[in-house]
């Protein structure tokens, strides 16, 4: 494990080498972070460069205060928001009222991820968002409220509405209501 | 800490088993090459004096043209003006506009990633947003001086009614960066501007009493309420760049 704290303080002095093995350390995570939003390999690859240049050239305002990780992913999250934004165009699906019958969906029969990435790209930026930091990077409910500026309970709600919305489709129970 | 169900265990495992593409070393030390560019001490060093024409540069065309429609509109309404009351009314009315114009630009100007990202990753953003907010107050204060100057003739105290509005354009531009810092949006921006405008107008068409109370304040309280209003002005000023920051970037 690399003690990030000093490799900052490297970074934060010029230190090119540092640079190397923190974004060594970091690309993949953060590629793969774009790619579960995009799904397209280059737009990922162009995002995660971007995030890295946002990352060195604020690198100076990071003040070692909570973990790397989080405030790299707050950044991540923020750039996606502003390339939806601002840079291409993507299709958003609209909050669906659910039940908590109908959210009662048991995930213990699903066990193939083909198609997880496909249910992913039918629910809201905003779900899929809250489900990739929890169940792709582990973080908690908590973090993801502070990462993204929300609240708790609606971190938990998007996380629920997502997954639900997610096995229903992996299970085939329904079409994904895209909008057109 | 959260406490992890079975079946949250077993969506990660499936969240996790999902096919992400590798990217090669090569491809992620062509990243660390163009991050590198970026690191504090390669950057490139900029005296304030450059940034401000860096800033003046980058500033829209419609900023410069609302202030030069302004400040001739001012002079054209001052010069005309059937009484020096009406002068002083108008020039109240238009003193803060130049800074809130500067700060609306502000605010819709930094949008597209590109521009957000060439200033994010050269200069310090901080430097950059309260610069350009300080180059609108100075804007504005020269709005000003102007129109005094223009309107010499009109009004009965050039000197009392620049500090008048200096001081109304620093209480008003508090207003708005407290508003900005709080909800982050422009539209209650312009909602200050509007608001300020019909009120201003209202109190000199209607409430005459109460402006000439206005205006006739003298010179030290009027001096003290500057000085009050500067710093106001200038602390809220530091924490909209603050808020700013946080906006783009998130969580420093």
């Amino acid at each position: 494990m690399v003690d990030e704290i000093k490799l900052i303080d490297r970074i934060k002095h010029g230190d090119r080498r540092a640079l190397d093995t923190l974004v060594k350390a970091y690309y993949q995570n953060v590629f793969a972070y774009f790619y579960y939003h995009t799904q397209n390999r280059e737009t990922a690859m162009d995002l995660t460069q971007e995030v890295f240049v946002k990352v060195v050239a604020s690198i100076e305002t990071y003040e070692n205060r909570g973990r790397f990780r989080s405030w790299l992913f707050t950044i991540c999250a923020n750039h996606l928001r502003n390339h939806w934004k601002y840079g291409s165009t993507h299709d958003e699906y609209e909050l669906e009222e659910e039940s908590e019958e109908d959210m009662a969906v048991s995930w213990q029969n699903i066990t193939d991820s083909t198609d997880l990435l496909n249910a992913l790209s039918q629910i809201s930026t905003d779900q899929r968002d809250c489900v990739i930091l929890k169940y792709y990077y582990g973080f908690t409910s908590r973090e993801i409220a502070e990462m993204l500026h929300i609240k708790e309970p609606t971190v938990k709600a998007r996380i629920r509405y997502g997954l639900s919305k997610i096995a229903k489709l992996l299970r085939g129970d329904e079409t994904g209501g895209k909008e057109q | 800490m959260e406490k992890n169900s079975n079946e949250d265990e077993h969506i990660e495992k499936l969240f996790k088993s999902v096919d992400i593409p590798q990217i090669t070393e090569k491809q992620i030390e062509s990243v660390v090459k163009v991050a590198a560019d970026y690191l504090p001490l390669g950057r490139k060093h900029m005296s304030l004096w450059d940034m401000a024409i860096l800033e003046l540069r980058t500033t829209s065309i419609f900023f410069w043209a609302a202030c030069a429609a302004l400040m001739a509109i001012a002079v054209l309404f001052i010069s005309s003006a059937e009484s020096s009351f009406s002068a002083a009314g108008i020039f109240i009315v238009v003193a803060p506009a130049p800074l809130l114009f500067s700060l609306l630009e502000i605010m819709t100007t930094r949008t597209p990633n590109v521009i957000e990202l060439e200033k994010v990753c050269k200069y310090n953003v901080n430097q950059l947003y309260v610069l350009k907010i300080m180059i609108g107050t100075v804007l504005n204060i020269v709005v000003l001086a102007l129109i005094s100057v223009f309107s010499l003739h009109t009004l009965n105290s050039p000197l009392q009614m620049f500090l008048m509005g200096s001081t109304i354009m620093l209480t008003i531009g508090f207003l708005a960066l407290l508003i900005a810092t709080t909800l982050g949006q422009s539209l209650p921006v312009m909602g200050i501007l509007a608001g300020w405008t019909i009120a201003a107008s209202m109190l000199f068409d209607n409430g005459p009493k109460l402006a000439m109370a206005l205006l006739s304040i003298r010179f030290t309280p009027l001096l003290i309420t500057l000085l009050v209003s500067t710093m106001l002005f200038v602390l809220t000023l530091h924490s909209f760049s603050h808020k700013l920051t946080s906006l783009s970037l998130g969580g420093t």
